[in-house]
């Protein structure tokens, strides 16, 4: 029991790290809440299944292909929306659903409302932990945000645009003072937040189905965790992602699997109230 | 004086006000011309009129909090539902239909202020997020609490009303008021304090405005307005279901003031006609309607930062500019 | 600059308002063309229903063609013909519902108003605008027929067929402990689960297990662990296509092979292969036993395989039990309106459909009741059927036919080797 709760536990947390880390890469840049993220990883899902099903490519070019679709519709939401509302923070809940929907719907319109299936060569393995059982696409999605993770580490510490868009991330006036192009770090942040995103598409895709609204409901959850680590806090999003699936996957075995969510949500707004910074920021930012 | 709005635009708003009696009356007569529109339509169309009206309640009641003091709450779906199940369910438990109306506003109160007193120190960003987990928790809760609340299967609301026609007049007569309510409030201290938490909240505080307090009972007048639309919604359509105070509810209500303009007085109606009417009356299918809401929204929001009513304003200030010439 | 205030504009507004309505005549409600009636149908085209709303409004299109073909029908000396109008309530009857109503009932004012789901959310709207009213798919406990005098069910309803699946796992698959994994939110699930309860205490089966899944759930670790660590040796699932196939999907990923899993939602191959996923879809489904109403593809009535092949031909899609019965809509209505002598009062064709006879070109295998009249007590019956999957021609096939008499199984047939003559 303990071990399954374990393991449903960081399959689980790997999902919450992966959504969180795209989502909080763009609110350290721009301090945006990008509910429309959801709707870059339908797209992106539905690009796979295309390329997949339709053009009957093998499975890898077509996840390549969704990857490449996810990160451009990402910069594409910058470029068209998110880029006239960044000193008008109140305005981004309203430019954010309205990406939303016209993601969602643009999926709706072209693919219909059906759930279909993504299906990997390895649908149907099944990997054996001690007694647990962990079905092979819960770990092909660990190994993708592992491996996720490590690139995109990195790329921050490792690589010029990366620290760039750290510094940007940490104080924006400072950084253009210094000479970094601002509109340059918007768009590669949006960009690895699409291919992100795609990233998720190919590993929770199989999980489930895809339908145009596959991923509003566990941003929510992605959501929780970005406020936990801290916003733009990258390092922060990835622990607490895998905290929140442990402590999510524990409650649902030992106390009630049907308030799962409410877990997760609950913690998230004691957070809110009495630490709203995150567990581990200790930067000065102003919180309001 | 020039004054800066919630979403950066500048606004103008003049310190004398003449005669505040004509701005009711105006309003009056709105609500006596969508009494008319209302009851001279047919069915269908009434009815996405009455939906639109009831919004405008629920919307103007967000108005005050959202609008007035610039703290962007998305939780006015989850007052609504409270309105709309509480008002249901005590009269399901024998309850008069008043006492049931009185009730569930109440109840929609007691949550205001809890939500309202425990996110009093969270402000902009992290006041919306906590704010739309507020309603999610709330929506899961009932939704899921079957012995209550009937789960998916939702509840069938009984009549209070004497007949359809008295119905048909409290819904745009609550409209007018609730427009009512906004333009009062703006004018009185409450919504002055307010005004002043919107520009500068450090400084108000720093002047001497009790903050927190204007804050609270701001957020707890806003939750009962939004309850009184949840109740004639539920004796509206006479049936009731957890996908009304969905969190998603809340969200829209928020996007619908800010798209017809928050903190102004017509602005719900506005933007409340948008959000309802696009959908319903343009007959498209679901999707396409949606993605043109969406598109919508963007567009209004990036280059009308007032919403509708500041386009109103700048169209009407151009035409008296070359009427006056 | 002077800004013009809200109060002149609040005046302009409310007086032009009032003005041009006054003034302006109200919309004339249409009424329908004098050679013409509207079939005015409500059902779920988009949202978690949407496996069930397409395929109806396709049969019902064919049936309504099938009447207009041959010149329509004749009323008091009049010719009609027939048209379809579908309003989608995107599986949300309470919000989106209650508008397509009052749109098909007082602007189009149907004779005759066919519905899916949702039923008990209209009720306050019977009661303001009444007319006979045709469900064709909501198979709940309890019935909707409680709901109002006015609501008629073409198909049995739960009780006529979920006893049957628990007596099938009992006496054919010789399994006694079973685990129900159901979506609790949904009332259809509800619904089985009350009679799987019953069933099993009457037959002497043991449930060990029950666990009830949120809305929106998609990760279902957590509910199959639960249900698992009880032992049971056969899984039954609750509610429709959409939310039974992945966890059916989930449990063989999990690693649960060899367990009979069982359930009540018409399942066709298309939507097993489009929402588990190929080649994946042939090996969950290997185990697979879904009860419900009979399949077209397997009736004996010639009529009835003539509808499969046109509907497969017509739609590539196989058709489900659901298809036949929205197929059989058409005739219904007209015989109703036929035996009233009129295509537009309605409390005298409601009146009519009360007695009203089998209709002549139906297709479902309606049981007459008493006196030869289709319905009893406003539901109308047909056999149920319990269909298994056939692996190398990844389709179904039917395994056991049966008719429910309370909790009694009757008429019951096993097929041996269904493959086979496939």
């Amino acid at each position: 029991m303990l071990i399954q709760a374990a393991v449903n536990g960081v399959v689980l947390g790997s999902l919450f790290a992966l959504l969180a880390v795209g989502l909080t890469l763009t609110y350290g840049v721009m301090e945006v809440p990008n509910f429309a993220q959801a709707g870059v990883i339908t797209l992106s899902a539905y690009a796979m299944l295309w390329l997949n099903q339709t053009a009957a490519c093998p499975f890898w070019i077509a996840a390549l292909g969704g990857l490449v679709v996810g990160g451009v519709v990402s910069v594409l939401t910058e470029r068209i929306a998110y880029r006239f509302v960044r000193t008008r923070p109140l305005a981004a809940p309203v430019v954010a659903l309205g990406l939303l929907l016209i993601l969602d719907n643009t999926a709706l319109i072209l693919f219909g409302g059906d759930h279909v299936s993504l299906s990997p060569p390895y649908a149907g393995d099944v990997i054996y932990v001690g007694s647990a059982s962990v079905p092979a696409v819960g770990v092909a999605l660990i190994g993708t945000t592992a491996v996720a993770l490590l690139a995109l580490w990195l790329f921050l510490q490792r690589t010029k645009t990366g620290r760039a868009i750290r510094a940007v991330s940490q104080n924006a006036e400072a950084a253009a003072i210094l000479g970094i192009r601002l509109e340059r770090q918007y768009i590669v942040s949006f960009f690895i937040s699409g291919i992100l995103a795609g990233l998720v598409a190919f590993a929770y895709g199989p999980m489930y189905a895809v339908y145009p609204y596959m991923a509003d409901a566990i941003l929510l959850n992605a959501f929780v965790v970005v406020v936990l680590g801290g916003l733009g806090n990258v390092a922060g999003a990835a622990v607490c992602g895998l905290l929140l699936g442990l402590l999510e996957s524990f409650g649902a075995i030992y106390v009630s699997a049907a308030y799962q969510n409410l877990f997760g949500f609950a913690v998230l707004l004691l957070m809110i109230v009495l630490r709203p910074a995150g567990l581990f920021t200790n930067r000065s930012r102003r919180v309001a | 004086m020039t004054e800066i709005g919630m979403y950066g635009q500048q606004e103008t708003r003049q310190r004398v006000r003449p005669r505040p009696a004509w701005d009711y009356l105006g309003i009056a007569l709105l609500g006596f011309g969508l009494w008319v529109l209302l009851v001279e339509s047919n069915s269908f169309y009434s009815s996405v009129l009455a939906t639109i009206l009831i919004w405008t309640i629920a919307t103007s009641g967000l108005n005050i909090i959202a609008g007035l003091g610039g703290y962007p709450s998305l939780v006015q779906g989850a007052f609504y539902g409270i309105g709309a199940y509480g008002s249901a369910l005590a009269m399901k438990w024998g309850q008069p239909f008043w006492a049931a109306c009185i009730e569930a506003v109440l109840a929609a109160g007691i949550l205001g202020l809890i939500v309202g007193l425990v996110f009093s120190r969270t402000r902009g960003q992290y006041f919306a997020i906590g704010t739309m987990f507020t309603g999610l928790v709330v929506s899961l809760v009932l939704s899921n609490w079957q012995s209550l609340t009937n789960g998916l299967l939702g509840i069938n609301v009984e009549f209070g009303f004497g007949s359809i026609n008295q119905l048909n007049v409290v819904i745009p007569a609550a409209a007018a008021f609730s427009l009512m309510l906004v333009r009062f409030v703006s004018r009185r201290r409450l919504g002055w304090r307010l005004l002043t938490i919107l520009e500068d909240e450090d400084l108000a505080e720093h002047i001497g405005v009790p903050t927190a307090r204007t804050k609270l009972t701001g957020f707890v007048l806003s939750a009962c307005v939004g309850a009184v639309a949840g109740v004639l919604i539920a004796q509206y359509n006479g049936t009731i279901s957890p996908d009304l105070f969905d969190y998603y509810v809340g969200f829209v209500m928020f996007v619908a003031l800010s798209v017809g303009g928050a903190g102004r007085v017509l602005g719900p109606l506005l933007g409340s006609a948008f959000i309802v009417g696009t959908p319903d009356l343009l007959n498209l299918s679901s999707g396409i309607g949606l993605l043109l809401a969406g598109i919508i929204f963007v567009v209004v929001i990036i280059v009308i930062p007032g919403g509708f009513m500041s386009a109103i304003d700048a169209v009407m200030a151009a035409a008296s500019r070359s009427v006056r010439r | 600059m002077r800004r013009v205030s809200n109060d002149r504009l609040t005046i302009l507004a409310g007086t032009a308002l009032a003005a041009a309505l006054l003034l302006a005549p109200s919309t004339p409600s249409r009424a329908d063309d004098a050679k013409t009636v509207t079939v005015g149908a409500i059902l779920p085209i988009t949202g978690f229903l949407s496996t069930l709303g397409p395929p109806e409004r396709d049969a019902m299109q064919m049936g309504i063609e099938d009447i207009n073909k041959v010149g329509g029908f004749e009323v008091g000396g009049q010719r009609y013909t027939l048209k379809l109008k579908v309003l989608d309530d995107e599986s949300n009857p309470a919000t989106v519902g209650v508008t397509a109503y009052r749109q098909l009932v007082d602007v189009d004012k149907v004779p005759v108003l066919v519905i899916a789901a949702g039923t008990r959310n209209y009720q306050a709207l019977f009661r303001r605008s009444p007319l006979p009213v045709l469900n064709i798919l909501d198979s709940t406990y309890p019935s909707i027929l409680d709901v109002d005098k006015h609501v008629f069910l073409l198909r049995s309803d739960t009780p006529a067929y979920v006893p049957g699946t628990v007596w099938y796992l009992k006496n054919v698959l010789k399994k006694e402990r079973i685990a129900f994994i159901g979506a609790g939110a949904d009332p259809y699930s509800a619904g089985i689960e009350t009679w799987v309860k019953k069933a099993a205490e009457e037959y002497g089966v043991k449930i060990v297990s029950v666990v009830n899944y949120p809305l929106n759930t998609t990760n279902f670790a957590p509910f199959i662990q639960a249900a698992m660590a009880e032992k049971p040796d056969a899984i039954y699932l609750g509610g429709v296509t959409q939310e039974v196939l992945p966890v059916a999907k989930q449990l063989f990923q999990s690693g649960i092979r060899d367990l009979p899993v069982v359930h009540n939602s018409g399942v066709t191959p298309t939507q097993a292969k489009q929402i588990i996923g190929d080649p994946l879809y042939n090996d969950v489904m290997a185990n697979n036993y879904d009860f419900a109403g009979t399949l077209p593809e397997t009736s004996d009535n010639p009529a009835t395989k003539k509808f499969y092949k046109d509907f497969v031909t017509r739609f590539n899609q196989y058709p489900s039990d659901l298809t036949m019965w929205a197929y059989d809509t058409p005739f219904v209505l007209v015989g109703a309106m036929q035996k009233a002598g009129t295509v537009t009062d309605r409390d005298k064709i409601y009146q009519a459909m009360l007695g009203m006879p089998v209709p002549a070109n139906t297709i479902s295998g309606w049981i007459p009741a008493d006196g030869g009249k289709l319905f009893h007590d406003r539901d109308a019956q047909t056999m149920s059927e319990g269909i298994g999957w056939c692996s190398d021609k990844k389709t179904i096939a039917p395994v056991f036919l049966y008719f429910m008499d309370g909790l009694k199984v009757t008429r019951e047939k096993v097929v041996a080797d269904a493959c086979k003559d496939h």
